[in-house]
């Protein structure tokens, strides 16, 4: 049936006029959580990088894109999931699925065609084990974090980080084939990471989780509490930051880059904990530069292997 | 037969079927390109090495 015999109308009783939604490309585009994607997508590309060995160029950009997909896909089913959340948040509420513009169903399909999608572009252009760790990371944040975890405990984004921990590791199966103690020191760091990053975002958005009923820590534990696990996990993220150059893929001039990025991190982490003003000033400085410090972290990572500057920190120290 | 006015898709819902249409369009001719140059890239070399079939190699094999 052609448009114009829809639009004339005629005698078109209800049934006959199915919904054809109001999305515009975009709005399926803002389900893919871009943002997020970036950051995945760079830590994937960081694991791609300083595995040994090498890829065909072609191959490394389409593991690239699987995983980019993957994680669209994954913030795809946390929208469907979550949009009775996340109507009750201001930062959410006009997200596609609570603002109407994408219905649920069309969300899940989705979500859902581009998890199969990209798991099986990933495993036949790749290989199964960068597939089966992309398949573990969508199940990982759909089912474990967003449907049980994110209602049910304080400790939700703790154990709900693995998720976007696992891209590095991605990277390093697409080369390698395997899973590695270098890999798995890459999880470790963006996984000891999310703690200070989401709470710290949790001290100022604390009334959007409580009107949202999600049990964050400042809600559920007070934000004294919070204060102590935010220093806490930053002062156990500094030896994890240095795992990459104790095992020999990444040399001195990440360790000296670490250290002194680590040196600050633990200072916002003091303002934090040190703050009694009732304001959220220093949580906000504390998360925007969490951000800036995993992009370096990893960016050294990446600059100090792509330019072949890895003399192993354990090489110097034998001499 | 309903006395109700017929029911109309409006423009602007028509206009983003077209927009949604037309992406579409574009993720399939991208995955058709992907697919492709996959192939290409994981067959690599061996492409060029593969023997025509009927020449003197493959002769030389069967006799």
């Amino acid at each position: 049936m052609s448009d114009s015999s829809i639009t004339t109308g005629n005698l078109i009783g209800e049934r006959y006029m199915p919904d054809i939604g109001m999305a515009a490309p975009g709005d399926y585009f803002e389900l893919l959580k871009p943002r997020v994607m970036s950051l995945v997508v760079f830590t994937g590309l960081v694991g791609l990088v300083v595995a040994p060995g090498t890829i065909n160029l072609v191959l490394g950009l389409v593991a690239l894109l699987c995983v980019a997909i993957g994680a669209g896909a994954s913030g795809a089913l946390n929208m469907w999931y979550d949009a009775d959340i996340d109507a009750r948040m201001k930062r959410t509420a006009n997200r596609p699925v609570p603002a109407g513009r994408v219905t649920p169903r069309e969300a899940f399909g989705f979500g859902i065609t581009l998890s199969v999608g990209s798991v099986l572009t990933m495993g036949l252009a790749i290989n199964w084990v960068a597939a089966g760790l992309l398949a573990f990371t969508i199940f990982f944040y759909a089912v474990i974090y967003t449907m049980w975890l994110k209602r049910s405990t304080p400790q939700n984004i703790v154990i709900g980080g693995a998720a976007g921990a696992f891209p590095p590791m991605i990277g390093w199966a697409a080369v390698t084939g395997t899973i590695s103690p270098e890999s798995i020191a890459l999880f470790l760091i963006i996984f000891m990471w999310t703690p200070p990053h989401f709470w710290a975002l949790a001290l100022f958005s604390s009334n959007d989780y409580e009107a949202a009923g999600v049990p964050m820590l400042p809600v559920v534990a007070g934000e004294r509490s919070t204060r102590n696990q935010i220093m806490l996990y930053s002062i156990l993220l500094m030896p994890i930051t240095a795992l990459p150059a104790l095992l020999g893929f990444a040399g001195v001039i990440y360790a000296g880059v670490a250290s002194v990025l680590g040196l600050a991190f633990l200072g916002f982490a003091f303002r934090v904990w040190r703050d009694k003003t009732g304001e959220y000033k220093t949580a906000r400085q504390l998360f925007a530069y969490s951000i800036l410090y995993l992009f370096l972290i990893f960016s050294t990572l990446l600059v100090e292997q792509g330019f072949g500057l890895v003399p192993p920190l354990a090489a110097l120290i034998h001499v | 037969m309903s006395d109700e006015p017929p029911l109309r898709w409006t423009e602007e819902q028509l206009k983003r079927r077209r927009q949604r249409n037309l992406a579409l369009a574009w993720v399939l001719g991208g995955l058709m390109l992907l697919f492709f140059v996959v192939t290409i890239a994981k067959l690599g070399g061996n492409v060029a090495k593969r023997p025509a079939y009927g020449s003197l190699d493959v002769v030389e094999h069967i006799g």
